[in-house]
This record gives C-alpha cells, structure tokens and sequence, in this order.
C-alpha cells in the first residue's frame, strides 16, 4: 500500500443526516459521499449537520473531532 | 453448482421472531430444526452433515445448538456472511448434497441479538464507515438518497415497500410485528437516517431457521433449481450503481445460469429488505424491471400479494424481524410453506416457482460482503 495526495475537493454523490447514537458518534450528524476530482469516492463527515445537495461541490478541512479526519465544507462555485 | 444433478429441498421451517431474551439459541433452533426434519421425514441421526449460519454468537455456539438437536459425530460448520450467513448456510447444504458428498444435509440459521443490540448493529470500528458512525442504516440511507434523486422518486415510495410488507405480515403468526401501517405513520415514524425513518427499518430479532436437503428426484420436496453463492468485488465501480446493486445481480445471473427458468416465471420472490430501500434495489437489479421503475409496479399492485410477483408475502424482514443468521432460511422456510401449500392466511394460489435472495454487507468498499440467491420449484 502507498499514500496519495488529493486536493481535497469535488462533488456530493449522496448525503445523509443520522438520528441515532453510533458507538461513540452522538447525533444528529451529516454524513456524505464526495467524489473527489482528482480521486475517489470518499465517506466524509460534514461540518453542518444538515445533508448537502447531490450534485453540490464541496471541500475537506482538518476537523477537531475525535476520529474524524477531514470534515466536508459547502463551497458556492463563483 | 457442479454436479448436475438437482438437490432437493425436503424440509424447511423458522420459529417465531421476536425479542426473547429468556430462551434459548437451542430452543429457538429446535422449534425450527424439528419441523424441518419431521417434514422431510428423517430422523436427526440421519443428517450427514449441518452448515450453521450465525453472525454474532460465540465460539461454539453451533456445536451446542446441534448437541441439543440430537445430531451427533457428523461434521458442523458455522458460516458467516453478514445477513446472507442463513442463505449461504442452505446453498452450501444444497451444494453439498448435489454433489453427492451427504444424502441429507442440514442448514440451520440461528441469531439472538436481543441481548447484543438495543438498536443498530454497531459497525466495524476499522472501517471508515464505523470511525464515522456510518452504521447499517446510514449505508442504506446513502444509497437511498441516491437512488431518489437519480430517478426522480419521492421519499413516499420507498414508504410503500414498509406499507407493503407490513400488511403481509399481518398473516404470518411467526412474525416479529403482526400489525399494518398507514403510509403516513411510516413516513412521521422516528427519523433514524434520512430519508428512513424506524418503520422502514427492520426490527433486529432472535429466532431460528432450518432447512433440510436431501438427494435429486426425491419423492417429496421442492427441487432446488438454482443456487448460487458470490462475495463482494470493488465498490464504487462502473456502471455507478448504488450499494449492493452489483452483487445482487452477480448472484441472479448465477442462478439464472443454472436453469432454463426466467425471474419472470417466479410465483413469489423472498428478498432482503431490511430497509425499504433494500428491497427496491433487489427488485431491480436482479432484473425483475428497470433501474426506477420498481416504485411504479409496486404502486401499481404488482408486488402486492395477489399482484403478479408477490414480494415478500411472509412480510419480509420488515415484519418477520432480522434475526442475521437465520434470516435466509427464514426466507427459504416461505419458500417451502407457500410451494407446498401450508402458508395459511397467506397462501397463494397454486405457486409453483419462488425465488429467495439475501444480500449481506458492511465491510468497507466491498458492494456486499456476500449475496445468494436460490430458485426452488414445486
């Protein structure tokens, strides 16, 4: 196995907000799929809790939470 | 399967689902167990070999619930695949015997999760999905969402499968929740992971299923048509299908292969439909209709009970409740009631072909870790 880099941005293919307490995860959080554009599919944590739109862009930014690496932002194409 | 010789399906009955923390996996598995055997017609101490399904149990535990059904010194082995450990369990007992490796063979399915869960089944914590609190229900919700938006369908429609099925298990005694529901209950029911809500979740269930295999051309029984078992392969992959998809349609065009039956033909179709969302997929990519069209033939009835492909008649595990291991032979054990006659309030008439499919996952970027599907006929 080897480690690659992406930019971190791309493209929400699904997303949803879970009501219910997962091991040690307390809800309500938001959970997305985001195809990256310059890689793959990635399971990622959102920011806000409410599930960002299927076709929406979006980008990764270090998160403070426990076990969560990356937390996906809404971005606004200008 | 290999040999070309055909197995049959003598036997195969569950006992009650439900929450039962007070009994036992070896009473569970005896009120299943028992009845397979007395209607296949054989003694425990005939039985060659047993394949146990089982998720969650401890070491041992198909040793002891075996021990106590009477069967002794022959070879036990415990499968586990996710929600398919129970079909996988019977197509490793039909491909067994079609080989000529046992003349009668037992799958038995046994789960108590009553005392394990009080919700969700806590995911893998070495997978993404579990550090990220992504549990069975969210998997389900993601392909959910998706799928609404790729075909333009409304949240109602996944409700209707739990409408449904819930009305069918209305007629199954066996049944963890024997009531119906309005699509309106279903859509205000507690939100669990949008768009589910509790009601288009299967309730997690104790309970046991056998069922009996036993050599081609047998006198009674159903003869095992088609049978065939596959593991996961790289998800996501071209075409860009939801979870699940890819490996539901891998083991259908395996068991299609095995004979010259069509889905179509099929009387009554037992699939996996732990979340609504679930049994859409299924419907679909088996190939029973197109990609978003299954909402539409379930509106129309088609799926219904006295439609022309009856889905889930035993109420599915919307209403059976999912007891993991024995669930596919909970499926199967339909199967065998409604081909010989003996589903009760919920008989069809005179079927003759019915297909059952379980699909088990989970496990990080696999699409299943796990789907089967076998075809029995009268």
């Amino acid at each position: 196995m080897a480690g690659e880099r992406f930019a971190g941005r791309g493209t929400v293919w699904s997303a949803t907000r879970i009501h219910i307490a997962v091991g040690e995860v307390e809800p309500p959080y938001a959970l997305a799929y985001l195809d990256l554009d310059d890689g793959p599919r990635v399971l990622v944590r959102q920011r806000e809790t409410v599930p960002a739109p299927i076709g929406s862009r979006g980008r990764l930014e270090p998160s403070d939470l426990p076990e969560v690496w990356a937390e996906l932002v809404e971005e606004v194409d200008r | 399967m290999t040999a070309p010789d055909k197995p049959t399906l003598l036997g195969a009955a569950t006992s009650a689902f439900g929450r039962f923390p007070d009994r036992t996996l070896e009473e569970l598995a005896w009120d299943a167990v028992g009845t397979a055997l007395a209607q296949a017609r054989i003694e425990p101490g005939q039985v060659e070999a047993v394949f146990v399904g089982n998720v969650f149990g401890p070491a041992g535990v198909a040793a002891r619930v075996v021990r106590s059904s009477g069967i002794h010194g022959v070879p036990v082995t415990r499968v586990e695949a996710a929600c398919a450990s129970g079909t996988l369990a019977a197509h490793l007992a039909a491909e067994a015997v079609a080989e000529g490796r046992y003349r009668y063979a037992l799958a038995l399915g046994i789960e108590q999760m009553s005392t394990l869960f009080a919700g969700a089944i806590v995911p893998e914590s070495t997978d993404a999905e579990g550090s990220l609190g992504l549990a069975l229900p969210g998997l389900y919700a993601l392909a959910a969402q998706r799928y609404l938006h790729v075909h333009g369908r409304d949240v109602a429609d996944l409700a209707g499968v739990a409408v449904k099925n819930r009305e069918n298990g209305v007629r199954n005694p066996l049944a963890q929740r024997q009531s119906a529901v309005t699509l309106d209950e279903v859509l205000a029911s507690r939100a669990i992971a949008d768009p589910l809500t509790v009601l288009q979740c299967c309730p997690v269930s104790d309970g046991a299923a056998a069922a009996v295999f036993g050599p081609a051309g047998s006198v009674t029984g159903l003869r095992v048509e088609a049978s065939a078992a596959v593991g996961g392969a790289a998800w996501p992959a071209q075409p860009d299908e939801i979870w699940g998809a890819a490996c539901v349609r891998r083991a259908t065009n395996q068991a299609l292969a095995q004979t010259d039956r069509v889905l179509a033909d099929a009387d009554l179709f037992e699939v996996h439909d732990a979340f609504t969302i679930g049994e859409l997929m299924t419907i679909e990519s088996m190939g029973l209709c197109g990609p978003g069209e299954a909402p539409l033939l379930l509106a129309d009835g088609v799926f219904h009970a006295d439609g022309r492909w009856p889905v889930n008649v035993s109420g599915g595990l919307l209403s059976r409740g999912h007891a993991l291991g024995a669930t596919g032979l909970a499926q199967l054990a339909e199967a065998y009631a409604q081909l010989t006659g003996q589903a009760g309030e919920r008989q069809l008439t005179n079927p003759s072909l019915a297909v059952v499919e379980t699909m088990g996952g989970g496990a990080s970027g696999l699409d299943g870790n796990a789907a089967v599907v076998m075809m029995v006929a009268a």
